[in-house]
């Protein structure tokens, strides 16, 4: 089967610094992937480079077998992927509707009222919202309105998620995974950079460890929880129960 | 001091400052969507004006010397960044560089067509004063605000209730992800470009019947447009229109009061902000 990502010997710079130090995955449809790894390894520099933020200075990455190394950022969002990012980066002089129908940019017109229909019913708190400024939403708030923006649009196949409950509260980590669980029904495969055990282990089913820039381990991602030394070892988190 | 001489000073500064945002807002929005600091519209500025008076006074129509002067800046501010500052694309200080080059070019061509001589044409419909609650004041500045009332009316407009404008808001916030969501905002400038030079065309135009056209007006009207853009917060509508009014009020009332400080006081209120609150009056 071909895949619906695959990155081969993936090399990034950030000026001097060499992040992305040859990366080799492959991602098929509805197998979402968990990246894993402490500060510093490299995680964000990656999601960023196959959205198209950053430039790799070597390798390439396909997305639906075609390669997209050399694609300009609104061109791989048009493909199909959707980028997360995990400082909430929300339009704050905007409404939330305005940020909601800038996600639907490009969609046929007609369906655009059952799209916000269907991230309402995903992110309810968002309905009562609408028409206040994103800038004046609570935190959580505010990362579901970036998470909805990209949802929004229909054509949204693979969806790269960076950190995306962090700092919130246990009731938006678990409205948050709850979205994640019905877009990966609704056959949107999820790459997703998180630290949260719980997240990762009902959302994903592989992990790559990522250390230097580079993959240091790899696997199923219930592994991680039969096996918790991995995850104290590779990213310093210490998993207790769920 | 009078409340008469108070009250005039006051609607004169509003008609400056309807003025003076024909030229800020187009100039804010162009630096905030696409950091270019464009040199070149304080002389799209006076090319209006002079393209606005040429018209006026052959065809004595002040409706068709203000759509001259639009159209024709917007062709002008169109031509300029499709065809020059596209090819310096990502280049900040390439375009900058560019932007003075066409000032330089536009203010000698404009001083070698129309000399140091300041021209001027008031339409005969609004030469008179009117007399309202026993202060007389000039109809003309009175049109002045009624029509930058209807000018900020149409541009708020554009940007709130037209896709582009939301786009150009969005961009102006965070252009990497307006990109992120398939949004190519590089159409987008052309776009502003136009808009942003009409405005300044338009405001030259306006300014003729008041203070008249004259080589030097271009670039000092581009200093108290960066300034105004400054003080309202870059990339800010409702900013630079507050800002335009400010710097228009307290120039007006410094020219009547302390008339040797009213070339000053539009920057002593740059560097109160800058000190006071750098972002600006108003945050987007």
């Amino acid at each position: 089967m071909r895949p619906l990502l695959e990155l081969k010997d993936l090399h990034v710079h950030l000026g001097t610094l060499y992040i992305i130090q040859g990366v080799n995955f492959r991602v098929h449809e509805g197998e979402n992937l968990a990246i894993l790894g402490r500060n510093g390894a490299g995680k964000t520099t990656l999601l960023k480079s196959i959205m198209g933020i950053l430039k790799p200075s070597k390798g390439s990455i396909k997305f639906r077998g075609r390669d997209i190394t050399g694609a300009r950022l609104h061109e791989r969002a048009r493909m199909g992927i959707g980028y997360v990012p995990d400082t909430r980066r929300i339009f704050g002089s905007l409404t939330v509707r305005e940020n909601l129908l800038l996600g639907a940019a490009g969609i046929d017109k007609k369906i655009i009222p059952e799209r916000l229909e269907f991230v309402l019913k995903i992110f309810p708190d968002l309905a009562k919202l609408m028409n206040h400024k994103a800038r004046n939403l609570s935190g959580g708030q505010q990362q579901m309105l970036n998470i909805a923006r990209i949802i929004v649009n229909p054509h949204r196949r693979l969806l790269l998620v960076d950190e995306p409950t962090e700092g919130l509260s246990p009731l938006y980590v678990k409205r948050i995974s709850e979205a994640f669980e019905v877009l990966t029904r609704e056959g949107v495969t999820i790459i997703l950079v998180e630290t949260k055990p719980l997240l990762v282990k009902r959302i994903t089913k592989r992990y790559v460890i990522l250390s230097h820039g580079k993959i240091v381990k790899e696997g199923d991602s219930g592994e991680l929880f039969e096996n918790p030394e991995i995850m104290r070892r590779y990213i310093g988190v210490e998993m207790r129960g769920g | 001091m009078s409340l008469e001489t108070l009250i005039v000073a006051i609607v004169d500064g509003i008609a400056l400052g309807a003025t003076l945002f024909m030229i800020s807002s187009g100039l804010s929005l162009i630096f905030g969507l696409m950091g270019i600091v464009n040199f070149a519209h304080g002389s799209l500025f006076m090319l209006g004006a002079y393209i606005g008076y040429e018209v006026f006074s052959s065809t004595n129509s002040l409706a068709l010397g203000l759509a001259a002067a639009t159209a024709s800046m917007s062709l002008l501010g169109g031509t300029i960044e499709s065809g020059l500052l596209k090819r310096k694309s990502g280049d900040v200080l390439g375009q900058a560089l560019i932007t003075i080059g066409v000032m330089l070019l536009l203010d000698r061509t404009a001083w070698i067509i129309w000399g140091e001589t300041t021209y001027k044409w008031v339409p005969d419909s609004l030469k008179g004063v009117i007399e309202l609650g026993g202060i007389i004041f000039y109809e003309y500045r009175l049109f002045l605000i009624a029509f930058g009332a209807v000018i900020a009316a149409a541009v708020f407009s554009f940007l709130k209730y037209t896709n582009y404008g939301t786009i150009i808001r969005a961009a102006i916030e965070d252009r990497e992800m307006v990109e992120a969501l398939g949004i190519d905002v590089r159409k987008t400038f052309t776009i502003t470009f136009i808009l942003g030079s009409g405005l300044a065309g338009l405001g030259g135009a306006v300014l003729v019947p008041w203070l008249g056209v004259y080589p030097t007006l271009g670039i000092t009207y581009l200093l108290y447009a960066f300034a105004i853009v400054v003080i309202g917060g870059i990339g800010s509508f409702t900013g630079t229109l507050a800002a335009s009014l400010l710097v228009g009020v307290t120039q007006q009332l410094a020219a009547y009061y302390v008339p040797w400080l009213a070339e000053a006081t539009i920057f002593i209120l740059m560097l109160a902000v800058l000190l006071l609150r750098p972002e600006g009056l108003v945050r987007g």
